[in-house]
């Protein structure tokens, strides 16, 4: 799963957004707060509402036809040659390296993969972001989601991005790279271990003793959340747009988690 | 031919294989690395993998051995016409040989023996491990029963790594009988991961690496 | 614990709620992962490496018949002579006939996976033969009574202390100590009397070369050499997809396992058999054999995806890295190979009814194949046999015969639920359908108050997620788009 040396294009004018649907009905403020700051960034962003599903929970299931299904519909949504920034390293994994297998010989479909960035790889080296913190001192651990780490690479851009805010430590939790225990219907199917991959990975974030955590994956924080408010811990993470976008407005506000 | 032999063959051969394949012989090493290099590498992995070894002039061998008998306490050494010669004579533990074949031996190979002493083959720097080709004259059983082994490395014998002594030593031409590479004393670290040295085999190996 | 894959999900339910398991294992894992890291200390020259592993294994493979058949004739004419066998039970006949036709009543087993995957030592048992572990984990285990639960490390389960109450109970004149050094002296004695009496040894094989003929055995205790060396009849027992075509193919690979298995540069032993003793010669086995073994094995080969699996080189490093395997242990998997490698394998054996729950007990993390030093695409093998498990089952006449048989393996389709097949149906078209999704997201969002808090698998330790107020796609609605 060695991530291909990918080159990245200039700076473009317009990119569409691929929301992902967790973000869609869970969390549609780290979607505005993406569009606000990419928007910030002199970029022009496209929302194309026909988008669902990646199709990763049935693809990851066994029901390839169906995940299958969701994809054509998925690419056709995306019709011009813009680049498509995705709001999860697991849905980017999904568009860019199982939809070619998913669906092969299709150089259309090659062409599709071709252009998804996940969304902190694309302001790490696309847009080459700088970042100016004005945020009060904080100890944050970043948490990468599997997929993001091995299938997109995404752990490095995560770390630059939140060593350019000044006022960030950035801690890292114990078993940093180790599953939090989501895994899709996994979570369902096997849900003892999955409960004890969790409540080791919410101990270790504990004990790291940090103000907050952040993720470039709502997957995996829907998990770790879920399990901080089982377990009456106030312990939270965000996702990386939302935490970016906060630190580096000129007055921060609070964030609507909702 | 058999029948199971038939049955897994036609099942292997029902799948069509693509004819092409990558060619992935091994490449060859880089540049060839110096003497003092490759004994150093060689020195530094035996001993990290707790062999002992001792560099010595041939001339002086003899001379070491007898030292090495008095520490180590060795009253009963094994040994083959090929090191007879270089084994001291004063005050020297009893000598034994090898006789006709194991069967006839084993009781004393098993409890009576202290130490073996053998020769190699060659041996290999990047890993610390002596190439032996057990034969006749020094069977396989020598090197692995007796709790104590001792062996002669020649300086000029080491090869940067195992692909380079397998092609130079064309290994692959005629392969003997049984070869070993021994890169320590036999261990364990099977009981929670406690490394244990001297579990099936000898318990301590020492190495006399002989230069000039 | 109950040795079937069948009871997976209660073995793993029993294993989670054990502390003792629960730390022997993190504590083990610990300790191979940091080995592995040492030995690896680059990660491009891993790479590299790995590169070449899986391209040796992959070119062996694409040439398995005409290898094995190279192998048969180069053994042949060095003295050893080949078996063949389809099944487990055909490879405990061959062993066990070998030896009742010799008269031998004693066996003494070097550690080998393989002889464990066709249960020879029970077979044996039965033909009166005894046959002994010879490893010191397999010892250990085999005294506790139990199967191993690592493939390098049978015995990782077990802390010192209970290893020295086992000594204490088991061997006579033993006294209760926890001192490693004085357990493995009482190992190391124990053992050497049946090296010495031992009629037969029988080992596995770790790469068998066509090109020599020659049977290479990798290992640290010395017992694998005794067990080749001493006795008079040496059986080897291995799997069809062992075999390597060069011995220049030897050192790369080597490489590889040692350091992936344990984090060492090389193993104290590297044992290459190519003859049984020769008329000369004064030690040795005067008959050396070898059982090629298939057991499911060409059902994997036969499809261009599943034969990956059988690049394995069986290092261990994927269930040392493996979440799921460090939290359950190894015998909750219920099968002779645990954790990732054990999840691809084991349904080609056993069929896929019996080891249904094995590719779904896995988050697809990934850990295992990016440690994988062949490159095996684990993850995308499990998500495979998800596909296998669920499809629903077409069988096929084959021509000469008027049973049906699989399309691609046994048990294909055994996992299917309608109810399931129908939901994700029903999911494929919501989500195909962008006004149909909206409606239903617009469902979900305006109910989420009434969303209830099942107490299912997800609950016993999260809250359940709450859907926002107004999805996204709604607060989008209006933008203007070129
Ligand atoms: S699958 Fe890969 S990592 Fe696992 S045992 Fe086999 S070779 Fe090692």
């Amino acid at each position: 799963m060695q991530t291909a040396i990918k080159h990245y294009p200039s700076k473009p004018k317009k990119v569409y957004l691929y929301a992902t649907c967790l973000v869609d009905n869970f969390a549609p403020q780290s979607g505005l707060d993406a569009i606000a700051l990419l928007e910030r960034e002199g970029i022009e962003i496209i929302y194309p509402q026909g988008q669902t599903c990646c199709g990763q929970p049935a693809y990851n299931s066994g029901y390839a036809e169906q995940a299958q299904q969701v994809a054509i519909h998925q690419i056709a949504q995306f019709p011009q040659p813009w680049p498509i920034v995705v709001l999860s390293g697991s849905c980017g994994g999904m568009l860019r390296k199982h939809y070619p297998t998913l669906l092969p010989d299709s150089p259309e479909v090659a062409a599709f993969s071709e252009r998804i960035y996940e969304f902190s790889e694309f302001l790490v080296h696309v847009l080459k972001i700088k970042l100016e913190d004005n945020g009060h001192p904080e100890r944050v651990a970043l948490h990468t989601s599997c997929a993001g780490r091995r299938e997109m690479g995404i752990r490095e851009p995560g770390v630059q991005l939140l060593h350019q805010l000044n006022n960030v430590m950035l801690v890292e939790q114990a078993y940093e790279s180790e599953c939090c225990g989501f895994g899709g219907s996994f979570s369902v199917k096997h849900a003892d271990i999955s409960s004890a991959m969790l409540e080791d990975k919410t101990r270790h974030l504990r004990e790291a003793d940090i103000d907050l955590y952040v993720s470039a994956d709502w997957g995996c924080m829907l998990n770790l959340n879920g399990a901080f408010e089982h377990q009456q811990q106030t312990l939270r993470g965000i996702h990386l747009a939302s935490y970016l976008l906060q630190r580096t407005q000129a007055e921060p506000e609070p964030i609507d988690n909702a | 031919m058999n029948s199971a032999k038939q049955n897994i063959l036609a099942r292997l051969n029902r799948t069509p294989l693509s004819a092409k394949h990558a060619f992935a012989r091994t490449a060859q090493s880089p540049a060839e690395p110096s003497t003092e290099f490759m004994t150093e590498q060689f020195v530094q992995a035996l001993e990290s993998n707790h062999a002992e070894v001792i560099i010595t002039v041939r001339s002086a061998l003899t001379q070491v051995l007898g030292a090495l008998f008095i520490e180590k306490k060795i009253s009963t050494l094994l040994t083959s016409e090929r090191t007879r010669h270089m084994l001291p004579t004063a005050e020297a533990p009893q000598y034994s040989e090898f006789p006709e074949s194991i069967e006839i031996f084993k009781q004393a190979l098993f409890n009576k023996i202290d130490a073996s002493i053998t020769t190699s083959q060659g041996a290999i720097a990047e890993t610390g491990s002596i190439i032996l080709w057990p034969d006749s004259v020094e069977p396989r059983s020598m090197s692995l029963v007796p709790p104590v082994h001792l062996v002669l490395v020649e300086q000029k014998s080491l090869f940067p790594d195992f692909q380079s002594a397998i092609q130079r030593q064309a290994w692959s031409q005629a392969m003997p009988t049984n070869a070993i590479l021994v890169s320590g004393p036999s261990k364990t670290a099977d009981i929670q991961q406690t490394l244990a040295y001297g579990a099936h085999g000898p318990h301590a190996l020492v190495v006399l690496l002989l230069t000039g | 614990m109950h040795n079937s894959p069948r009871n997976f999900k209660h073995n793993a339910h029993q294993a989670l709620q054990d502390n003792t398991i629960r730390s022997n294992f993190r504590g083990a894992m610990d300790f191979l992962r940091n080995k592995r890291r040492a030995a690896f200390p680059d990660r491009e020259d891993f790479e590299q490496l790995s590169a070449q592993g899986a391209a040796i294994k992959q070119r062996c493979l694409q040439k398995l018949p005409q290898l094995l058949e190279q192998l048969e004739q180069q053994c042949h004419s060095n003295g050893i002579q080949v078996h063949w066998a389809e099944t487990a039970q055909q490879a405990n006949q061959i062993v066990q006939q070998l030896i009742t036709d010799r008269g031998g009543r004693s066996a003494v087993k070097g550690k080998s996976m393989v002889t464990e995957e066709i249960g020879l030592t029970d077979h044996l048992n039965q033909f009166g033969i005894d046959c002994i572990e010879s490893d010191m984990g397999e010892y250990i285990v085999q005294l506790a009574k139990e199967i191993p639960s690592h493939i390098i490390m049978p015995a990782i389960h077990k802390n010192a202390e209970q290893i020295g109450h086992l000594f204490a109970d088991k061997i006579p004149n033993v006294n209760y100590t926890t001192d490693v050094d004085r357990l493995i002296n009482t190992g190391r004695e124990q053992l050497r009397q049946h090296f010495y009496g031992a009629d037969v040894g029988i080992s596995g094989v770790n790469f068998a070369i066509a090109e020599t003929g020659t049977l290479c055995l990798v290992e640290n205790e010395g017992n694998g050499r005794m067990t080749t060396t001493v006795p008079n009849l040496h059986i080897a027992v291995t799997g069809i997809e062992k075999v390597v075509e060069f011995l220049a193919d030897i050192p790369p690979l080597l490489k590889l396992l040692t350091r992936s298995a344990t984090g060492q540069a090389i193993t104290t032993y590297v044992n290459m058999i190519t003859r049984p003793r020769q008329d000369d010669e004064r030690d040795g086995p005067k008959e050396v054999h070898l059982v090629l073994l298939d057991n499911g094995r060409s059902q994997a080969f036969a499809d261009d995806e599943l034969r990956k699996t059988l690049q394995c080189i069986r290092c261990g490093a994927c269930m040392n890295y493996c979440p799921v395997y460090t939290r359950i242990g190894g015998h909750a998997y219920g099968t002779v190979y645990p954790g990732p490698i054990g999840q691809i394998f084991t349904p080609h054996q056993l069929g896929l009814e019996q080891t249904k729950d094995l590719p779904t007990a896995s988050s697809l993390c990934g850990a295992c194949e990016e440690v994988c030093p062949v490159k095996i695409p684990i993850p995308k093998l499990l998500q495979r046999l998800r596909v296998e498990s669920n499809k629903p089952s077409l069988r096929v006449k084959t021509e000469n015969s008027d049973r049906t048989e699989p399309v691609v393996m046994h048990g294909e389709g055994s996992a299917r639920r309608r109810l399931e097949a129908l939901l994700w149906r029903v999911w494929a078209g919501i989500c195909s359908r962008p006004a149909l999704y909206r409606t239903t997201s617009w469902a979900v969002t305006r109910g989420r108050q009434l969303i209830p808090n099942w107490k299912n698998g997800w609950t016993q330790s999260r809250t359940l997620p709450k859907p926002a107020s107004k999805p996204l796609h709604e607060r989008l609605k209006n933008r203007i788009h070129s």
